[in-house]
């Protein structure tokens, strides 16, 4: 199991936004986080990749209890085991396309390793972009990169936040084709929050979140 | 280890991609400490020598006029003159048993505008130089060279050359008196590096008075030994005239008195060096104090420059910070990254500022190096530099500190749902 969840409620400062009797998301599951907008789809990844901390229950992600690591320790953790992928793609501009990838190896606490960085951009097609600097890549070309990035520590967990919203048909499914293919190929666990209706029918399970009254 | 190299490789990384503002920033630091070290090295350079120049005349005795002028121009022959007086004036007041020592100067000609100064070998025994080649002078219209004088104008012992009236270049000449080198000085890193010297018999005769051979500073010599006043001396120093004494006072008692006695006369004026250099300083002070407040402020805005360069592109780089923390970064190497940003930017600004600084004082040193009148290298160091690069490095530290601080307390959340 690489997601438990139990009991929970989770929010900001005091106040409770969330709240979830039970969740077990079972290895290689590919899971459909659904609910309107305002629901605490967003709030509930940031608990999973223990950004925001909870207000009851517990969270156990790959056999580890959030709660019991510090702040630091839960830093690393993420870095190590969830790939992210955001809604807007959130390459660092400063950065050439194998430096952003690098600086994954580096704060995830791996050592660097070009070999695994340039097989994972040779999948996607993306070889010829090492070098680039992000604004030199189409909106589509950044995204696969942010995706190649969510991949290459081999995380159990793959968490996307939106990440279809911005995009047109075409480019929704060839995203969330790229999704599956790298979570499959990586043997990755993959949850996807949204409310785009359109990829729903990708998904073998779909987990509705209600508003928290 | 690993932390601290992916925060200064990512620091970098962002302000390579702002060249403008970091190079701005880096350009206004290193301007304000390099204006500050300039200062610094100057002034030290400038009073070190002055002092060594000054070091043993308590007194100089020339004409009346200004008292700081009368000091520029006979130690450390800068200034022109105030002007001559009689030798036959001034005989009385050195034969006082409060001076141990008054060694005479006449000056008016020069050469390629070092000054001709005519003397005696006491003045060569007072800035401890020694012949290097050659010998010294006898005779008149023999000359002996300080060290930067062979070096600039290439006069070796036993060349001759004629001085040109005036004290800088274009005078008239002096052709029927031509001198000869006799002896080249070893340097001696003071004012005698820079002027030449002769007998002060030789000046009488170049001006035209006649009888040189009796001379004044054998007069002064003798006197300085057993204060035994000759009248028939005085009698055959009628017309010859000295720019000036230089005294040595037989007791420190001598300062509270004897100048005033001196300056009660009709003719004569005194002025202590140690005063006058003081109030040079003095004067120089609210110049300078002008100076070191704009590079200050200089400074102060690059540190401000940092501190909203930085503050700015926290605002603008949310998303960064909250991608770091995502994937993996801990607060403290948000921290850590913001930071050496600051102290990238003071570690350049600082680096900048010293060549800044040394640069320019070499190229101070070069101009004045045509006048011949003051040495200013920018090859040395002083203490002041540590504190003045420290001082700056620390306000970068600080302009940093604050943008790194708020980076650091930064939530993600709170950063992702504004980006
Ligand atoms: N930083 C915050 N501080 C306080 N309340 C917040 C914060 N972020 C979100 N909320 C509130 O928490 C609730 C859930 O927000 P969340 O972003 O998780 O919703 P969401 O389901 O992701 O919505 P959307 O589909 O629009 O992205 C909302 O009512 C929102 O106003
Ligand atoms: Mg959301």
């Amino acid at each position: 199991m690489v997601v438990d969840i139990r009991d929970l409620k989770a929010g900001y400062g005091t106040k409770a936004v969330v709240s979830l009797a039970s969740l077990q998301i079972e290895t290689g599951e590919h899971t459909l986080l659904l609910g309107p907008s305002g629901c605490g789809k967003t709030t509930l990844l940031n608990v999973l990749s223990g950004i925001a901390s909870t207000l009851a229950g517990r969270v156990v992600i790959n056999g580890t209890a959030l709660e019991t690591l510090s702040v630091g320790d839960r830093d690393r953790f993420r870095g190590k085991h969830i790939g992210l992928v955001m809604q807007r793609l959130h390459l660092i501009s400063a950065l050439t396309i194998s430096k952003n990838l690098r600086l994954a190896q580096q704060l995830a606490g791996v050592s660097v390793n070009d070999g695994i960085i340039l097989g994972a951009l040779e999948k996607l097609g993306l070889a010829a972009m090492l070098d680039r600097y992000p604004r030199e890549l189409s909106q589509g070309e950044a995204q696969r990169v942010a995706i190649a990035r969510a991949v290459i520590n081999r995380p159990a967990l793959i968490l996307a936040d939106e990440p279809t919203s911005a995009l047109d048909d075409a480019n929704c499914l060839a995203a969330i084709d790229l999704l599956f293919d790298q979570a499959t190929a990586y043997g990755a666990t993959l949850i996807v929050a949204t409310h785009d209706q359109r990829i729903k029918a990708r998904f073998e399970r779909v987990v509705t979140l209600e508003p928290y009254l | 280890m690993k932390t601290l190299s992916t925060s200064l490789s990512l620091a970098l990384a962002y302000l390579r991609e702002k060249p403008l503002a970091t190079i701005l920033n880096i350009l206004l630091l290193g301007l304000g400490v390099g204006t500050i070290i300039a200062l610094a090295l100057t002034l030290a350079q400038l009073e070190e020598g002055m002092d060594r120049d000054a070091a043993g005349i308590d007194l100089v005795i020339g004409a009346k006029g200004s008292p700081l002028q009368l000091i520029l121009s006979t130690v450390f022959h800068i200034d022109i003159p105030t002007g001559n007086v009689p030798v036959s004036d001034a005989a009385a007041v050195i034969a006082s048993p409060m001076v141990k020592q008054a060694i005479p100067l006449a000056l008016g000609d020069s050469y390629k505008t070092f000054r001709i100064v005519g003397t005696n070998a006491a003045y060569v025994q007072l800035y401890g130089a020694s012949v290097l080649s050659g010998r010294m002078w006898n005779a008149p219209q023999e000359a002996v060279i300080g060290a930067e004088v062979a070096r600039v104008t290439g006069l070796v012992a036993g060349m001759t050359f004629t001085g040109s009236h005036g004290l800088t270049e274009g005078g008239s000449g002096h052709a029927d008196h031509p001198y000869t080198v006799v002896g080249v000085l070893k340097p001696a890193g003071s004012v005698i590096d820079r002027v030449i010297l002769t007998a002060i018999e030789s000046v009488w005769q170049v001006h035209g008075h006649a009888d040189a051979a009796n001379s004044v500073s054998a007069v002064a010599e003798k006197l300085a030994k057993d204060h035994d006043h000759d009248h028939r001396q005085a009698d055959k120093d009628e017309g010859k005239e000295v720019t000036a004494y230089l005294i040595q006072y037989a007791t420190p008692l001598a300062a509270a008195s004897f100048p005033r006695r001196v300056n009660a006369g009709s003719t004569l004026q005194a002025a202590a060096p140690a005063l006058e250099v003081a109030r040079l300083f003095n004067l120089l002070g609210v110049g300078i104090a002008a100076l070191k407040v704009f590079a200050l402020v200089m400074m102060l805005c690059a540190a401000l420059g940092i501190f909203v360069g930085l503050t700015n592109a926290l605002n603008e780089r949310r998303a960064d910070l909250a991608l770091l923390r995502l994937l993996g970064a801990s607060p403290a190497m948000v921290f850590l990254t913001v930071l050496t940003q600051g102290i990238a930017l003071g570690v350049a600004g600082v680096i900048l500022g010293l060549l800044i600084g040394h640069a320019g004082t070499e190229w101070i040193g070069a101009t004045l190096e045509k006048t011949h009148r003051i040495a200013l290298t920018g090859f040395t160091l002083i203490r002041e530099e540590f504190w003045i690069a420290a001082g700056a490095f620390g306000l970068a530290l600080l302009a940093g500190v604050f943008p790194a601080w708020r980076a650091y307390r930064s939530a993600v959340p709170v950063l992702l749902s504004r980006t």
